[in-house]
């Protein structure tokens, strides 16, 4: 009997432990039947609105905070990149993406030249996270508002002249992405929409409103966009209307390659959602039914993921691709 | 008060034991299904120590991931099959079937009738329970062995309906272990004042277990019937007009009764050997009696306690709950006192304190003290609502619980039985590493995660915040669990070995020797 | 630092009771197996030890119910799960009030204002703040260890609860702690506790 059981046992064990290990797949969740915050609202529980304003106070806090070891997969990802100029940021190095290292160690944040011409450019902009808007930023050092997609087209934030830096949120929809290794110094950096940031990040240039040449519905559902591949032309101007079509709240961002490289080495991680990710823009929390819009103009060529960062959600599927022709790339996770 | 003799029929030491090799020479059509009730309990007992080595296995794997923070190597789906067969497969298919197991095996001996009535019905509660099993391993269920409602629908697994019928096959399974409990209890000839302990609590927890399987039976068809929406308006699926706290209340009426179904036999088990190894009788009959049958009344109303910080029924309704869990304490503390005052009461002989099951019984009722003298922070609606819901103060409480109390309890049950189904003892050394192990391994593991649990470690996360402590406390789990791992080899080593070379014997294997200096002679086997 | 549910003071008190109970037990263990006299009691001392047990339950119940009625005390009336009779402020009672939507998974944070922030809950220093939190799919849980809180959020209904914002600035943590799908371990938020919008002239903060 003894013998029976212990080949029995052995063999059960260990095929059950592959079974459970090996043979289980990926993470996955299905969405509630309708979402639950109807209900609530007819309750009077919830706001009746579906389309929630941001809370500044909470995104003016800098309490998300940007990792220093993202830096490292940021740079590896540059690197394997190698000369391709993806989204009109230089990758080969001549616009140093790690030199956005915006640590005290290398940039004084208590006024930081950004134009690489003049301090006193800068005067309006508040890096020091007093949680000012910054509404008159003089990029180019010719004590002009630099505001026309022309000066933000080409501005140069590093002081080499190359093109924009990635990674570097000026559209303000997103208060942290600033945030700097030690975490505070960015927060300030809030631009909201309505004050028509007008610098092509990334080479995207997104705004609130504004001319535009086509237009494109986007929807959000579990798990996926009703959308997944996005062709665009340079220079187009495209009006996006994001609809959150599904039964849990999402957000919506767009990112590059390399910044999605920069932090998907703790996508799974328990800081997760404590901690922030940079993005070129960020609309965050838009509960189910709500929906939002924005122009983009495409500015160089490139590709561009969208996706919803929360927990789980882009691995099960909710990130997409724009590209220009022949720019679109194998997305990974 | 009255007192007992050995030969007292509620000593229930009345049928003869005598040690014999009961495990060879068995064809594989007697192996699976002979109706002996012996060999009905042997299979039961090599299938509940194969569901630990899986349960077991589980853990290790788990364990080694959580020891330190951030992912090394198991993904969340991974991790919460992982963590919710685990669950499953310690409670349903080890720690439940172990007990009653033991109890198909030590009732007519106690009893003096020699042979399980309703053999029928415990066989098909095996091979129902093994069903069930398969398809756990096939249907690889990840919603917590709870299986909370609505999240349990929606895993994202279309298997998971596979889980849902297991749990109805449980609750069939489990049924049928409360009759024939329940019906060998009433064999007991003599009348109720002469009904050994073991036969009362066969017979509380087999009504219990017959009444309480209800719910859980509608649970398992309410789940399944959402998932695959068979009716309109669900049952627990608030996005389709169900209720969440329809769910809560069904399952926990279960769920609460559900932890006595180990608890009360193993109980059973130390009311059985104690005297033997003693050589004098309980402290009190009575005490036991009265405990058996509070505790089985007592179970059935207080399953809200374990979703007391949902918002529930208003008014005085929660407090009855904080103060009948309270009171719950009491039975179990009549048992206590009932076991400390018999080994009190007397001298206690040399040759149970060598008893490799006497020591587990005795640190057994060191870890039901530690698991229930700290639960009555539990009851309590103001501790719970601080930092006891839902951290790992709840593992530790219920590992003190089944695993530090009841598991053990029933592997001393299985050494006191060795030699009876062997014909030769166990070895004593490798008894003794598997039994430090234990105790110091499960020590550290408890008061792991109740460290855990008192800084809010939360329960079900793959991975963890750098808050400090947190890592130390999964740390020392980790090691405490590794050593408990350890010691269940030395002890399947044993088995195998023992049963094959072991010292045999012909006699009574556990005689009563108060001074082993004196008579080494008539000492047990090494 | 006080915290919402103030139980700080009667929880040491049981803590300290249960451990001595715990210890108490395995020093009769203990003396049981290894003390050489030995000693048969009367049934005098169970009945006695029982009622021990009854007068900690009596007082179990007592602290722990007076002390979450009075947690209870300015709640909206609907939501008092504990006996007494006792009439509150209701939200008056209360310097902010905060719509907390719990979702698979993350927390929304709706202000008075009905913005909604992500993962962050703002709060001054020392405030009380009413959370009504409600569910957008499964049971969630809903954890602050600085406010030494933990409820279970159910689908059905919303809930109420209040903390009391720690008094030194920064950073909390808030946690998810009911399985609630494979985000449930990411499940995690801010309680930023912000000193104020004093100016600080290019400070950083």
């Amino acid at each position: 009997m003894l013998k029976f059981f212990g080949i029995v046992g052995l063999a059960g064990v260990t095929l059950t432990t592959y079974l459970v290990t090996y043979g289980v797949g990926p993470e996955m969740q299905l969405p509630p039947e309708v979402s639950l915050l109807e209900g609530f609202r007819e309750e009077g529980a919830m706001p009746e609105s579906r389309n929630l304003e941001e809370d500044h106070a909470a995104e003016d806090s800098g309490v998300f905070e940007v990792p220093a070891e993202d830096d490292v997969y940021l740079d590896a990802a540059l690197e394997a990149m190698g000369d391709m100029d993806m989204a009109g940021m230089d990758m080969s190095g001549g616009g140093d993406m790690s030199g956005m290292d915006m640590s005290a160690a290398d940039a004084d944040m208590g006024d930081m030249d950004m134009s690489g011409t003049d301090s006193s450019a800068m005067a309006g902009m508040d890096m020091s996270g007093t949680g000012e808007a910054v509404l008159d930023m003089d990029m180019d050092g010719d004590g002009v508002m630099d505001m026309s997609s022309a000066a933000m087209g080409n501005m140069d934030m590093t002081g080499t002249n190359d093109t924009a830096m990635a990674g570097m949120d000026m559209s303000g929809t997103d208060s942290t992405d600033m945030a700097a290794t030690d975490g505070a110094a960015m927060d300030g950096m809030a631009m909201s929409p309505s004050n028509a940031a007008m610098m092509g990040e990334g080479g995207l240039l997104i705004t609130d409103d504004g001319a535009f040449d086509r237009e494109i519905d986007l929807t959000m559902l579990e798990w996926g966009y009703s959308d997944m591949e996005i062709d665009v032309k340079m220079g187009e101007r495209i009006k996006f209307t994001v609809k959150n079509g599904g039964e849990i709240p999402h957000e919506f961002m767009f990112m590059t390659m390399p910044l999605m490289a920069a932090a998907n080495y703790r996508a799974t991680r328990a800081d997760w959602n404590l901690l922030e990710h940079e993005a070129l823009f960020e609309q965050a929390l838009v509960l189910p039914g709500g929906e939002f819009e924005f122009v983009l103009q495409v500015q160089q060529a490139g590709s561009w993921m969208f996706m919803c960062m929360l927990p789980y959600h882009m691995q099960m599927g909710m990130m997409g691709q724009m590209a220009t022709e022949g720019m679109s790339m194998d997305m990974e996770m | 008060m009255a007192t007992m003799e050995m030969d007292d029929p509620k000593m229930g030491l009345k049928a003869h034991w005598e040690p014999k090799n009961l495990l060879s020479g068995l064809t594989l059509n007697q192996i699976l299904f002979s109706n002996d009730y012996r060999h009905i309990a042997l299979k039961g007992i090599f299938t509940a120590f194969i569901m630990l080595a899986l349960g077991g296995t589980f853990a290790i794997i788990f364990r080694t991931e959580l020891a330190l923070p951030d992912v090394q190597f198991l993904g969340a789906r991974v991790y919460m099959t992982l963590m919710t067969l685990h669950g499953m497969v310690m409670v349903f298919g080890f720690l439940i079937p172990l007990v009653v197991s033991i109890s198909y095996y030590m009732l007519p001996k106690i009893l003096g009738t020699d042979r399980l009535l309703w053999a029928g019905a415990a066989q098909a509660s095996y091979w129902i329970l093994i069903v069930a099993a398969v398809l756990l391993v096939i249907g690889r269920p990840d919603f917590t062995w709870t299986a909370y409602a609505p999240m349990s629908l929606r895993t994202g697994n279309p298997n998971i309906w596979m889980g849902h019928v297991a749990i109805i096959l449980v609750a069939v399974s489990e049924f049928l272990a409360g009759a024939v409990l329940f019906r060998n209890a009433l064999a007991s000839k003599g009348g109720l004042k002469n009904t050994p302990l073991m036969a009362w609590a066969a017979g509380t927890i087999g009504l219990l277990f017959m009444i309480s399987v209800f719910p859980l039976g509608f649970v398992g068809f309410g789940l399944l019937s959402d998932w695959a929406q068979w009716t309109q308006v669900a049952y627990f699926d608030p996005s389709r007009g169900g209720s969440v706290q329809f769910f809560l209340y069904v399952f926990w009426t279960y769920g609460h009764p559900a932890v006595y179904l180990p608890f009360v036999p193993a109980i059973a088990i130390i009311y059985t050997i104690m005297p033997r190894f003693l050589g004098r009788p309980m402290w009190s009959y009575w005490s036991g009696v009265v405990a058996f049958v509070l505790l089985a009344i007592g179970a059935m109303p207080i399953g809200p306690h374990h979703f007391q910080p949902v918002y529930t029924v208003s008014g005085d309704y929660q407090r009855f709950v904080q103060i009948l869990t309270m009171l719950v304490f009491i039975p179990s503390v009549l048992h206590v006192f009932n076991w400390i005052s018999s080994l009190f009461m007397g001298p206690i002989p040399d040759s149970a304190r060598r008893a490799i099951p006497f020591k587990f019984m005795v640190f057994s009722i060191a870890f039901i003290v530690y698991g229930g003298a700290t639960a009555f922070l539990n009851a309590q609606i103001a501790p719970d609502s601080d930092f006891i819901h839902n951290s790992y103060w709840i593992p530790a409480h219920f590992h003190a619980m089944f695993f530090g109390f009841s598991g053990q309890m029933a592997f001393a049950g299985v050494y006191f039985l060795f030699p009876y189904f062997t014909g030769r003892m166990y070895n004593q050394t490798m008894g003794n590493w598997h039994f430090w192990l234990w105790q110091i391994g499960l020590f550290i593991k408890i008061t792991g995660m109740g460290i855990a649990g008192y800084l809010y470690f939360p329960r079900w996360v793959y991975d963890y915040l750098d808050i400090p402590g947190w890592a130390d406390a999964q740390m020392a789990i980790t090691i405490g669990g590794y050593m408990v791992g350890l010691g269940f080899l030395f002890f399947l080593v044993n088995l195998f070995w023992s049963a094959k070379y072991g010292k045999e014997v012909t006699d009574d294997p556990w005689p009563v020797i108060h001074d082993l200096k004196a008579a080494p002679a008539a000492a047990p086997a090494e | 630092m006080e915290n919402a549910l103030g139980i700080w003071g009667p929880q040491a008190i049981m803590m300290a009771i249960t451990a001595s109970f715990t210890v108490l037990g395995m020093v009769m263990l203990l003396a049981a197996m290894m003390m050489k006299r030995r000693w048969k009691p009367s049934y005098a001392v169970e009945f006695a030890f029982i009622g021990i047990m009854l007068a900690l339950v009596w007082y179990g119940d007592f602290t722990s119910t007076k002390t979450y009625a009075a947690y209870q005390a300015d709640l909206n009336a609907e939501e008092k799960t504990v006996s007494g009779n006792y009439d509150g402020l209701g939200e008056e009672a209360f310097d902010r009030v905060v719509t907390v939507v719990a979702f698979q998974w993350g927390f929304g944070f709706i202000n008075e204002e009905d913005e909604i922030s992500r993962n962050a809950l703002v709060v001054k220093p020392g405030e009380k703040v009413l959370l009504k939190v409600v569910s957008n799919d499964v049971i969630h849980g809903l954890n602050i260890p600085v406010a030494q809180i933990t409820a279970e959020i159910d689908p059905d209904d919303k809930r109420e609860l209040w903390i009391r914002a720690p008094d030194a600035p920064g950073k909390y943590l808030i946690q998810c702690v009911n399985y609630c799908g494979v985000g449930h371990a990411q499940m995690k938020a801010w309680l930023v506790v912000d000193a104020g919008e004093e100016e600080t002239d290019g400070e950083n903060t």
